[in-house]
């Protein structure tokens, strides 16, 4: 009777607390507020819990998680409400002793999304460029120039800021 | 930019933890209810289509389809009918609408030049036909 949840509490109370987090920062990557990064990590694991799916290693559940918290953000966006609405970012609520942390975390968070996700995947998750490619389903080059395109936007805004 | 500063960036986003354990609670909540939820919604369907299959064979056996035109069941149709291997003759042409509302039984038959041919309710040994909204009553012949 329970063919579509096939995993147990314990399961997901243990992928839940490792990658909880991490899904939070894409999330909140995406959204720029706390409470809609919050139910994007619900969303993003009720579809875990929904889903059949058997992973093969840590790595293709990391992978899953990733793609599928990116996906669910996307989808928020593509209702014609939340894409004309524009949320109040609370990017500066993280309090951090550092205000040039702050700043940056500001800067980071104008950047578009498709750039802001492969530099969170690279400098922070630590994955190769053909790793980012196959997680989210896009070109190795096209990843490569997003990554580049997405640092020299970083660099020409805090040039602004300075 | 150094990638220090960028993982440093990133490290302030954290999920706080009363957030964290009330997402993590809502969920399970939801995934041991979500049984029940995934039972009544296949019970549902189930219970739909039963009604969507018994709907349309009702309406099948009720409506049966009209014998095929091509069937021997009506040979003629001019001054003289044969239906159901019997012969009727034209007796009354332009049938009294009135009369008609009285007498007119189910149909029975509508040929291919769509008359529309019904059982005489008082009288079993007459057909009524009806084309273009014009009645004339058939009887039997002895």
């Amino acid at each position: 009777m329970i063919s579509t949840l096939s995993r147990t509490d314990k399961e997901i109370i243990d992928i839940y607390n490792e990658y909880s987090n991490m899904i939070y920062k894409i999330c909140y990557l995406y959204m720029k507020n706390k409470h809609d990064a919050e139910d994007m990590v619900q969303m993003t694991f009720l579809k875990l819990i929904k889903s059949n799916k058997p992973f093969v290693n840590k790595e293709h559940e990391k992978a899953f998680l990733i793609l599928t918290a990116s996906n669910t953000c996307k989808n928020h966006f593509a209702t014609w409400f939340n894409k004309n609405t524009t949320m109040i970012s609370d990017e500066n609520k993280f309090i951090s002793n550092n205000d040039n942390q702050n700043e940056l975390l500001s800067l980071v968070l104008t950047l578009p999304n498709k750039y802001k996700i492969v530099i969170y995947l690279y400098y922070y998750e630590g994955y190769k460029t053909h790793e980012i490619a196959n997680i989210l389903n896009i070109n190795e080059s096209t990843i490569r120039s997003h990554l580049a395109k997405g640092r020299s936007l970083l660099k020409d805004k805090l040039k602004e800021e300075i | 930019m150094k990638n220090k500063q960028i993982v440093s960036i990133f490290d302030q986003i954290n999920l706080n933890d009363k957030n964290k354990e009330q997402i993590l609670t809502s969920l399970l909540s939801y995934k041991n209810k979500k049984s029940f939820n995934w039972n009544f919604k296949k019970i549902s369907v189930c219970l739909a289509s039963l009604l969507i299959i018994f709907c349309v064979s009702y309406g099948y056996l009720v409506n049966k389809p009209i014998k095929n035109p091509s069937s021997p069941a009506i040979m003629r149709f001019s001054k003289t009918l044969e239906y159901d291997n019997k012969s009727y003759e034209l007796t009354v042409d332009n049938y009294d609408i009135k009369e008609v509302e009285k007498n007119k039984g189910k149909l029975l038959i509508v040929t291919s030049d769509k008359k529309e041919v019904y059982e005489n309710k008082k009288n079993k040994k007459e057909l009524i036909v009806r084309e273009n909204n014009e009645y004339s009553l058939y009887t039997l012949i002895k």
